[in-house]
C-alpha cells in the first residue's frame, strides 16, 4: 500500500537526520580536544552526506548516508597556552575546527527535517485511518 | 452489488489510490530535503476528463459492416511520476526540495483525501437511505 510506503520513505529520512544529529554531537562533544603530544592533529571535525536509494524489496526510494568525512578544508584554530601538553615551541596549541556556530546550524536544519519527516508520517497515519473509517 | 461498477465510485477509488501514491512521492521528496543533486518529483495530475473517458470508453464508430475496421481502444495512461516544474530554489549542493512548498502539498494531498472519503461515506449513506425499509 502507498501510504504505509510513504510512511517507511518518512522514517528513513528520520533515521538519516538522526545519524546527521549524532555526528553534529560527536563534534561539539569534542570541540576542546587537542593532541597528545606537539605536533599532532587535535579534533578534526566530520561531515556525513546523504544519498537517496532505491529500496529494492518495495521499489520506493528512500534516504541513507552516503559517507561520513572528515572536514579537511576548514582550518585549525591556535591558541596560546605554554604550560599545555601538546604546546609548540612558541607555546601555541593548535585547536580543534569545530565552529559551535556552523554545528548548531546545522542541527537546526536536521532538526527541522526530522520534525517535517515526522509530520509526514502523522498526515499518512491520518489518511490510513480516514480510510478504514470508511468501514463504519 | 458491485460499487466499483458504479462511475462514481470507481473513480472515488481511483482518486484514493491516486491520492495515496501522491503522498508517497512526497514522503520521499521531503525525506530527500537535503540530498545533495536531488530534484523533487511529483504525480501527474489525475484529469478528470480522461478519468469519464476511460469510464465510458473511448467512442467508437458503430461497426455495419463487417468489413470495417476496429480501432484498438486506448486505455487512459495510468498516473507517472514525473520531475515538478519551476523549482522555487535551488541550493548550493544542487539540491531542489522546498520542505514548505512540499508540506504544503502534502497537507493540500491529505486534505483531498479526506475529502473523497467523506464524499464516499456520504454517497453510501444515500444508498442505505434508498434500501431502507419505509415503516
Amino acid at each position: 500500500m502507498d501510504l504505509t510506503k510513504a510512511m517507511e520513505v518518512s522514517a528513513s529520512g528520520m533515521y538519516a537526520q538522526g545519524k546527521r544529529v549524532r555526528v553534529i554531537a560527536e563534534n561539539i562533544a569534542n570541540a576542546d580536544s587537542t593532541a597528545e603530544k606537539p605536533g599532532g592533529d587535535p579534533y578534526r571535525r566530520q561531515v556525513i552526506t546523504f544519498k537517496a536509494l532505491l529500496d529494492r524489496a518495495t521499489g520506493v526510494e528512500k534516504v541513507g548516508v552516503r559517507d561520513i568525512k572528515r572536514d579537511q578544508v576548514t582550518q585549525f584554530g591556535e591558541r596560546y597556552e605554554p604550560a599545555h601538553p601538546a604546546a609548540d615551541a612558541n607555546g601555541y596549541v593548535k585547536t580543534a575546527n569545530v565552529n559551535a556556530i556552523v554545528e548548531m546550524a546545522d542541527m537546526r536544519e536536521a532538526q527541522r527535517s526530522y520534525e517535517a519527516n515526522l509530520n509526514l508520517i502523522g498526515m499518512s497515519k491520518n489518511m490510513i485511518q480516514k480510510a478504514i473509517d470508511l468501514l463504519r | 452489488m458491485d460499487l466499483r461498477k458504479i462511475p462514481l465510485f470507481d473513480m472515488m477509488a481511483r482518486r484514493l489510490a491516486w491520492l495515496g501514491q501522491r503522498q508517497q512521492v512526497l514522503a520521499t521528496n521531503i525525506a530527500n530535503a537535503d540530498t545533495p543533486e536531488y530534484k523533487p518529483r511529483d504525480v501527474k495530475p489525475l484529469d478528470f476528463a480522461v478519468m469519464a473517458r476511460g469510464q465510458m470508453g473511448p467512442l467508437q464508430p458503430t461497426v455495419t459492416n463487417p468489413k470495417h475496421l476496429v480501432s484498438a481502444t486506448a486505455r487512459p495512461e495510468t498516473a507517472g511520476k514525473q520531475k515538478s516544474k519551476d523549482p522555487v530554489e535551488t541550493t548550493i549542493s544542487g539540491n531542489a526540495v522546498t520542505l514548505e512548498e512540499e508540506l504544503m502539498k502534502a497537507n493540500q494531498n491529505a486534505t483531498d483525501y479526506e475529502l473523497t472519503t467523506n464524499l464516499y461515506r456520504k454517497h453510501l449513506a444515500m444508498f442505505r437511505e434508498a434500501l431502507r425499509s419505509n415503516n
